[in-house]
């Protein structure tokens, strides 16, 4: 325990290194579990096979604490603020050091770039990377960091729908939904998705990627409304036969999380964000103003 | 369905001999190579000069490793199969006159372009399981030698000996079967039969 009464810039730093060096090389163990649950459902051959693999690959990330997936995507932080946090500092220059550390330390791969010029620092920093997504929660003494390696193809699956302002509205979300994860073979099923019906195009987009990393993978929406229209949706989306790797059985998406958002009387935004069965690289943190630290998905990590 | 150990570079006859479904492991080396490597060669060819390695008969990986220098020698740590399709438009040269025989990769195989070249020239697609790269980096022995590094880690042409590479599912052969094509048919059934379940009077022209 750091002994001060502010989050410092050194606290923020180490913390953003092991969160990420953490979402590259070891799913949470909830998530872990739910990949678990589906090989005990699966009876394709095929797919029982790719699922094992994808198993023995998240043991051999952990034991060698190399990263699951090579594509260690872009750095994105989502950080919430609480009212009564004390940061000392820079957020962003803490969280460029962290990234710099963990891409030299696991390593990560280097895959920030210069978009027009191809340089590549070597770094995973630069050119506003990381990016931070900030949040604000009132009546908490802390800052919550979630660091989450996103590969690129499962970021490019994200899809926004037009969802017509006449006819049953309903029927054409879910028929939205089902045409994106079917586009979305590629882009490594089984998916965990991330949905958002509602607000506009550029504030769902972001909703939709928050709705991919909830926690616990696979808990419902507190509506029931919505719980109902997900447990639906899941299952329906595992009768398409897509399986893992596209290549057959009944797992084509592990979880399906939906936000609802106020919308314009017009109609709702639809984005749907099918991550990749890889998705369970996120490992979330709160650091407190006395210098401690808990990790909501790894309770295992430990910042000196 | 037939299980294979081969060792690369391989032959046309023995990779006729591969059929959709048969599962491989491969000992030998693989090529590693995608999008800025491609774009580089091509840059070299138009120039009149020579790529740095000899592809006939070789394993073409799409992939982009994570590695690590250790004094001299490169180690692999992660790496796993990139999306196949980015590359439809330059693997059918790269298997008709680079001598390309088999590709590893994942998504939904590859195009026309590369069913006909596979069948013209005897070399099949191997598909391996998307984001499992700490499972495949540990089969990568030895880093051979890596060639155009400016253009960045992820995008240099990596040669990789590799032991026991496996197992990976030939999906393509060089008989015109694509067990992509045959999942596919299958899900647009499936959708099909939900969307009329969901809706009894849809319009199911252009759904798919």
């Amino acid at each position: 325990m750091v002994n001060t009464s502010f989050v410092s810039e050194e606290f923020m730093a180490s913390a953003a290194a092991i969160l990420l060096e953490t979402a590259a090389t070891r799913f949470p163990q909830f998530y872990v579990k739910i990949i678990e649950d589906a090989l005990k459902r699966e009876s394709h051959p095929g797919a029982r096979a790719r699922l094992e693999k994808m198993l023995a690959a998240v043991f051999y990330a952990e034991k060698d604490g190399r990263p699951i997936c090579q594509d260690t995507g872009l750095p994105i932080y989502f950080v919430t603020i609480g009212e009564h946090a004390r940061v000392k500092g820079d957020i962003q220059l803490s969280l460029n050091r962290g990234t710099e550390k963990a891409t030299k330390k696991v390593p990560l791969r280097e895959n920030v770039v210069h978009p027009l010029t191809c340089k590549n620092p070597g770094t995973n920093v630069g050119w506003k990377m990381p990016y931070i997504v900030y949040d604000y929660k009132p009546g908490v003494d802390y800052i919550e960091i979630t660091a989450i390696t996103r590969g690129d193809g499962e970021d490019m699956a994200t899809t926004t729908v037009k969802i017509p302002s006449t006819g049953p509205r309903l029927l054409n979300i879910k028929k939205g939904i089902l045409e994106v994860i079917f586009h979305a073979r590629w882009a490594c099923p089984p998916h965990v998705v991330g949905v958002c019906i509602g607000a506009n195009v550029t504030i769902a987009n972001q909703i939709a990627l928050k709705a991919v990393y909830r926690i616990p993978t696979g808990s419902r929406n507190p509506d029931p409304m919505v719980a109902q229209l997900e447990e639906e949706l899941l299952s329906t989306i595992n009768s398409l036969g897509i399986g893992p790797g596209a290549l057959g059985g009944a797992t084509t998406a592990l979880a399906l999380h939906i936000e609802l958002a106020g919308c314009h009387t017009i109609s709702p935004a639809l984005v749907v964000a099918p991550g990749c069965w890889t998705t369970g690289r996120f490992a979330k943190g709160r650091l407190y103003n006395d210098g401690s630290f808990e990790s909501l998905t790894h309770p295992e990590i430990k910042v000196a | 369905m037939t299980e294979y150990r081969i060792q690369t570079p391989l032959s046309e006859e023995d990779a006729r001999k591969l059929r959709a479904g048969d599962i491989v492991r491969i000992d030998g080396i693989v090529h590693v190579w995608r999008d800025r490597a491609y774009d580089h060669a091509l840059m070299l060819l138009k120039q009149g000069d020579k790529l740095p390695e000899n592809l006939q008969g070789c394993a073409h990986w799409h992939c982009g490793p994570i590695t690590r220098k250790i004094g001299n020698n490169w180690v692999v740590i992660s790496a796993g199969p990139t999306t196949s399709r980015r590359f439809d438009k330059l693997e059918p040269m790269a298997i008709r006159e680079w001598g390309v025989k088999l590709i590893i990769g994942k998504g939904l195989g590859m195009g026309r372009g590369v069913t006909e070249a596979l069948k013209s020239c005897g070399a099949v697609y191997l598909s391996a399981v998307g984001g499992a790269a700490s499972y495949y980096g540990r089969k990568i022995k030895k880093v051979r030698n890596v060639h155009w590094l400016e253009l960045g880690m992820p995008e240099a042409l990596w040669v990789f000996e590799v032991e026991d590479f496996g197992p990976l599912e030939v999906t393509m052969d060089s008989y015109g079967q694509n067990l992509y094509i045959d999942t596919r048919k299958q899900v647009d059934k499936n959708l099909l039969k939900i969307y009329r379940t969901l809706d009894k009077n849809i319009d199911a022209t252009g759904l798919l």
